[in-house]
């Protein structure tokens, strides 16, 4: 079995994370697509990022539950939208390792989900980023929610590069970006790669 | 072997609250070198040549009765804020070899706050918040008597509105003698009931709100402060 992801690096350059390229899981579909990531030698990420699909509290606390259960080494991120935040309504449980990103951030998406304590980083939509290099009143829209999010030490993502071309400078600086001229990371499970080294050795003999 | 202290409130919590990052003591080499990334590059933003010369540690840093408080994120463990908290149990503070404290601080148990470093800077934010408060829980553990830190004018801002007493200043330090700093200092068993009064925003963070994210290993501490 192998699964894809893309790579985040951070701007300031020390770290990176990975995203399981995926359809939004629904919260039973977590674990066992966390599992094999999880599973694979070749994994060097800070985090691995998954997007779920929407979902509310039920969901969200099986979720958490299930990923608890991995006691996964590097921390796990759940991209959420924000019609689940909303729904999530008051505190969750505490798991060790894992939280949560409201995906999908734009010009829309009111600052008072910015402050609930669930979430811990914000994953800014690449239409309202891009928006924000040929808009000023967007780009100033964007700069507030990025000052607040600092604050509130929350990490933040872009969809897409901020654009070389930007109207104002300094840019607004997001802590990861996307690895765009990457290719996608092939995640193999340990399992397949044994048959891989197995065949390789097989393949060496009659050679 | 002492227990974990109590919560050093008279009020009880009415909530719980998850921070984006976990404020813990730093052990270890790697944990000093990471608090003085944050520190030398905080520093450097307000007085460069202070920021430049912090980009190594100090000898206070494995002191072992010095504490050095960290706050790291939780998703990627990248050090966003620290924090160095010196006492006077061994020797005097790093102040008392600039300035001489008044008369009342004499054979009382200080502790310094230093090397107060924070991403990006902003007194108001919840990683400042959150040190602020861990400092504060580690002096009522170890019966501090009194809190004391040294800030320039734009720090002395929130020293200021943290209920601290200016007890001198402006002075000159030898180690930036072109930016004149305040002397501070806070009473720990009076800092919550000030903090009521001014109705502080800080008084609910600290008082009316657990932060499991604050998470101090205080057997270490007691060692640390000579508390067993």
């Amino acid at each position: 079995m192998t699964a894809h992801a893309r790579r985040w690096k951070s701007t300031s350059g020390e770290t990176a994370g990975d995203e399981l390229i995926s359809r939004p899981l629904l919260p039973g579909e977590v674990k066992a697509a966390l599992r094999l990531a999880l599973q694979s030698e070749n994994y060097d990420g800070a985090f691995l990022l998954a997007r779920l699909a929407s979902s509310d509290r039920a969901g969200i606390c099986a979720a958490l539950s299930d990923i608890g259960e991995l006691k996964a080494k590097v921390h796990i991120a759940l991209a959420i939208d924000l019609a689940t935040l909303e729904r999530l309504d008051g505190s969750l449980p505490v798991t060790e390792g894992v939280g949560l990103v409201l995906d999908g951030v734009n010009v829309a998406t009111p600052l008072s989900a910015f402050i609930l304590d669930s979430i811990e980083a914000l994953r800014f939509e690449a239409a309202f980023t891009s928006s924000a290099s040929r808009n000023l009143r967007i780009d100033a829209a964007l700069r507030a929610m990025l000052s607040l999010a600092h604050d509130l030490a929350l990490s933040t993502f872009a969809s897409e590069a901020v654009p070389s071309a930007y109207l104002l400078s300094p840019c607004p600086v997001f802590d990861y970006v996307l690895q765009e001229d990457a290719a996608p990371i092939v995640i193999r499970g340990p399992k397949i790669q044994s048959k891989v080294d197995s065949d390789l050795k097989t393949s060496r003999r009659s050679n | 072997m002492l227990a974990l202290p109590e919560r050093p409130y008279s009020t009880t919590a009415e909530r719980e609250e998850l921070l984006p990052f976990r404020v813990r003591l730093a052990t270890g080499t790697q944990d000093v070198e990471r608090a003085v990334e944050i520190r030398a590059s905080a520093y450097a933003r307000h007085l460069p040549h202070v920021g430049e010369a912090l980009q190594k540690a100090e000898k206070e840093d494995f002191r072992p009765d010095v504490l050095l408080l960290i706050a790291e994120r939780k998703l990627d463990r990248r050090p966003i804020g620290s924090m160095r908290l010196e006492p006077n149990f061994i020797g005097p503070l790093r102040v008392e070899g600039e300035t001489t404290l008044p008369e009342r601080f004499r054979n009382k148990r200080l502790v310094e706050t230093t090397r107060l470093g924070v991403d990006n800077g902003i007194a108001g934010t919840l990683v400042m918040a959150a040190l602020v408060k861990a400092s504060f829980e580690i002096c009522s553990a170890c019966d501090i008597d009194y809190g004391i830190a040294v800030g320039r004018r734009s720090v002395g801002e929130m020293f200021r509105s943290l209920c601290f007493d200016v007890i001198e200043g402006p002075v000159r330090m030898s180690y930036s003698l072109r930016t004149l700093f305040w002397v501070f200092a806070i009473p720990t068993l009076e800092w919550e009931a000030r903090l009521r009064e001014r109705h502080h925003f800080y008084f609910d963070f600290m008082a009316r709100t657990d932060h499991p994210d604050i998470d101090i290993d205080y057997g270490h501490v007691f060692d640390a402060f000579g508390m067993r």
